[in-house]
């Protein structure tokens, strides 16, 4: 088989306009003219992928993402920069986008097929494999006007899987359907990867990103605020979003605080995540033991009586909640040393983002002499599937 | 120009793919199906054949008056519907248009496809005719295809036109059928251009489908050429007009999906 498929992307920009309108706005928008309505949808991108490489994309809404999809696939211009594509791309960005309403099931595999490039040929070939991927035996000659939108997405995601194509631009598209049909989308583009396909990805779920893309690339307004191991770019942007929402918590919480005089007698400076064997971490596995460490100093000599330590998960969930007070612990030890620590064992949570929060109070909870001011996060993955917000520990009898 | 029936080659399967589900929607949920497609020349036919023998003063040139009207109105049906049937086209793909990539004119021409199929069909239609009335075939007819090429790259070049036009201002394929509708009238389809008053010759001229149509004509019912230079002008209109539309098209498809 030959592998000389490639995407080159280099310096790409987007500039699209907010009012196309006047014929005016629209000649001047062909033609490259500044315009204050100009923005960037994307600034200044760079990136190339050869066989086999697989490129996840997040961001939030209206970051940049589809468009660049978009530009991959050559369904808009980019305003500047080069794109060098070879190879044939087949694009999700919206599956069954070329459907026709009054057609058959039949009818539709074979236009969709064309649509992407397939040949009467290669589709009579693949016919039978497509129908029983979708599943849609019994429903082949009703028009697909009569389909539900699951069976839609199962014939466009079917038509697309037996498409030969080299390069897969897919964008969100598998988030809908079943959960039993998302499972066997998410195995066939495990075979894909084995094909040395390329694979562009791009998702809200940093779990669908880091679980089936090697390298990701976080967009923000159009650029590019990391590019890296999936992994990695996943940490840094939901540490990002974690912190954005946080300050949104965290300038809530200091309106209400000023009035009781929140006074910096006290400062956490620094959280860290320790495994068992006193290494710094951030990843951890479902009953692993983990040592949540924070350091603090003390900018006044007031008496400190209390200091706790809170667990979120990404959804904001209170998961756990301790203080010095309730489990009658002497904090003069910390006081000495600069830092507490707790050491949690078998932690029984399940895959997610964790965060903490950090307190350090006087001799009432309203006394608080400082909280938190950035989100420190860990992950936890979990190599069960079972499910659920925790891990119990459990026998079948 | 090149490029243009290059990508028509490549994409070949998507243009054949597409007109066919134009061709099967029209005659779905229809008991007659694709029986449709000869209906409206047949009765088109037996129309003209009732109705205009009524009319009185007829010029020599316009006899049988009946094929010379359905000759003009085959051509005319031809130009007529693949506007009507392609400019809208992009708009009513715009999905298409904003997640797949393709070269856009394949959804111009592939809705025109179906309307030459409609055409070729009235084939019949004009056989009857002629049996009918007993014209007889001759060499000339070969010069048929030639001309039908030409009248085909201005539908083309209008069509782009209009179609691109359309997507960034939907006044386009409103104003369509109002247009067509003056340009009927003002083209020599159910009068000859030998009837019109000389004043207004010039203005006829400058219409290229007068050419064509005059062409058509006196090449089917007399076996003879009447304007041979109108058609060399609607020639080369045609190819003119055709490589603006192609143009245009092309320029304007860097932002189609942007705008539509």
């Amino acid at each position: 088989m030959k592998q000389d498929y490639s995407i080159e992307v280099k310096n790409v920009s987007k500039i699209f306009r907010k009012n196309l309108k006047s014929f005016r706005s629209m000649a001047g928008y062909l033609f490259k003219r500044n315009s204050p309505d100009n923005f960037y949808a994307l600034d200044d991108i760079s990136f190339s992928l050869k066989p086999g490489d697989t490129l996840g994309i997040i961001g939030k809404n209206g970051s940049g993402k589809s468009t660049l999809l978009k530009v991959i696939a050559n369904i808009t211009k980019s305003s500047s920069g080069t794109l060098k594509v070879k190879g044939k791309i087949a694009s999700l960005i919206e599956l069954g986008a070329g459907f026709h309403q009054e057609l058959t099931g039949r009818e539709n595999i074979f236009l969709y097929g064309a649509i992407l490039g397939m040949s009467k040929k290669e589709i009579n070939e693949n016919f039978d494999r497509i129908v029983e991927f979708a599943e849609l035996q019994d429903w082949l000659e009703t028009p697909i006007k009569f389909y539900s939108s699951g069976m839609f997405v199962r014939l466009g995601f079917a038509i697309v899987a037996h498409s030969d194509s080299d390069i897969l631009l897919i964008d969100e598209a598998i988030a809908v359907g079943d959960e039993q049909f998302q499972q066997k989308c998410f195995k066939k583009i495990e075979e894909f990867k084995k094909d040395k396909k390329i694979i562009v990805l791009v998702s809200h779920s940093h779990e669908v990103i880091s679980q089936h893309t090697e390298r990701a690339i976080w967009l923000d307004h159009g650029k590019v605020m990391a590019d890296g191991k999936s992994e990695e770019v996943i940490n840094a942007y939901m540490y990002k979003m974690l912190e954005e929402e946080n300050n949104a918590t965290n300038s809530e919480l200091e309106d209400k605080t000023s009035n009781q005089k929140i006074n910096k007698i006290a400062e956490i400076t620094k959280i860290e995540f320790w495994d068992k064997d006193d290494k710094p971490k951030n990843v951890f596995e479902t009953g692993d033991d983990i040592s949540i460490r924070v350091y603090f100093k003390i900018n006044k000599n007031e008496p400190v009586f209390n200091f706790g330590l809170a667990l979120f998960n990404q959804e904001s969930q209170y998961i756990f909640g301790i203080n010095t007070i309730i489990d009658k612990i002497n904090t003069k030890k910390y006081l000495e040393c600069k830092y507490f620590q707790v050491n949690y064992t078998n932690l029984p949570i399940k895959t997610n983002f964790y965060y903490v929060k950090a307190g350090i109070f006087g001799e009432t909870d309203k006394k608080i002499f400082d909280f938190m001011d950035k989100p420190s996060i860990f992950k936890i993955i979990s190599k069960n599937r079972n499910q659920g917000l925790v891990e119990l520990s459990y026998k079948w009898e | 120009m090149f490029q243009f029936f290059r990508n028509l080659y490549e994409y070949r399967e998507l243009l054949y793919a597409l007109s066919e589900s134009y061709i099967k929607a029209r005659y779905k949920q229809t008991i007659l199906g694709v029986g449709w497609a000869l209906v409206q020349p047949l009765v088109l036919m037996l129309t003209i054949i009732f109705v205009f023998p009524l009319i009185a003063n007829i010029s020599d040139d316009m006899k049988p008056y009946s094929l010379f009207v359905f000759v003009g109105f085959w051509i005319w049906t031809l130009f007529a519907n693949s506007l009507a049937f392609s400019i809208p086209n992009l708009v009513q793909n715009t999905a298409l248009l904003r997640k797949v990539y393709f070269p856009r004119e394949i959804l111009v021409v592939s809705a025109i496809l179906p309307v030459l199929l409609d055409f070729f069909i009235g084939i019949l239609a004009l056989v009857m005719f002629m049996i009918y009335f007993s014209v007889p075939i001759n060499v000339s007819f070969l010069l048929l295809p030639f001309l039908l090429i030409i009248f085909m790259f201005f539908t083309l070049g209008i069509a782009l036109l209009g179609a691109v036009a359309n997507v960034a201002f939907r006044d386009v394929s409103k104003f369509l059928p109002i247009g067509l509708q003056i340009l009927f009238f003002a083209t020599p389809i159910i009068y000859s251009f030998n009837n019109v008053n000389s004043a207004y010759v010039k203005l006829y001229k400058i219409n290229p489908l007068t050419g064509v149509i005059d062409g058509f004509r006196s090449i089917i019912m007399r076996g003879t050429i009447d304007h041979p230079l109108a058609l060399v002008y609607a020639l080369i209109v045609s190819i003119v007009v055709f490589y603006i539309g192609y143009y245009t098209f092309k320029k304007g498809e860097q932002i189609m999906a942007d705008i539509v």
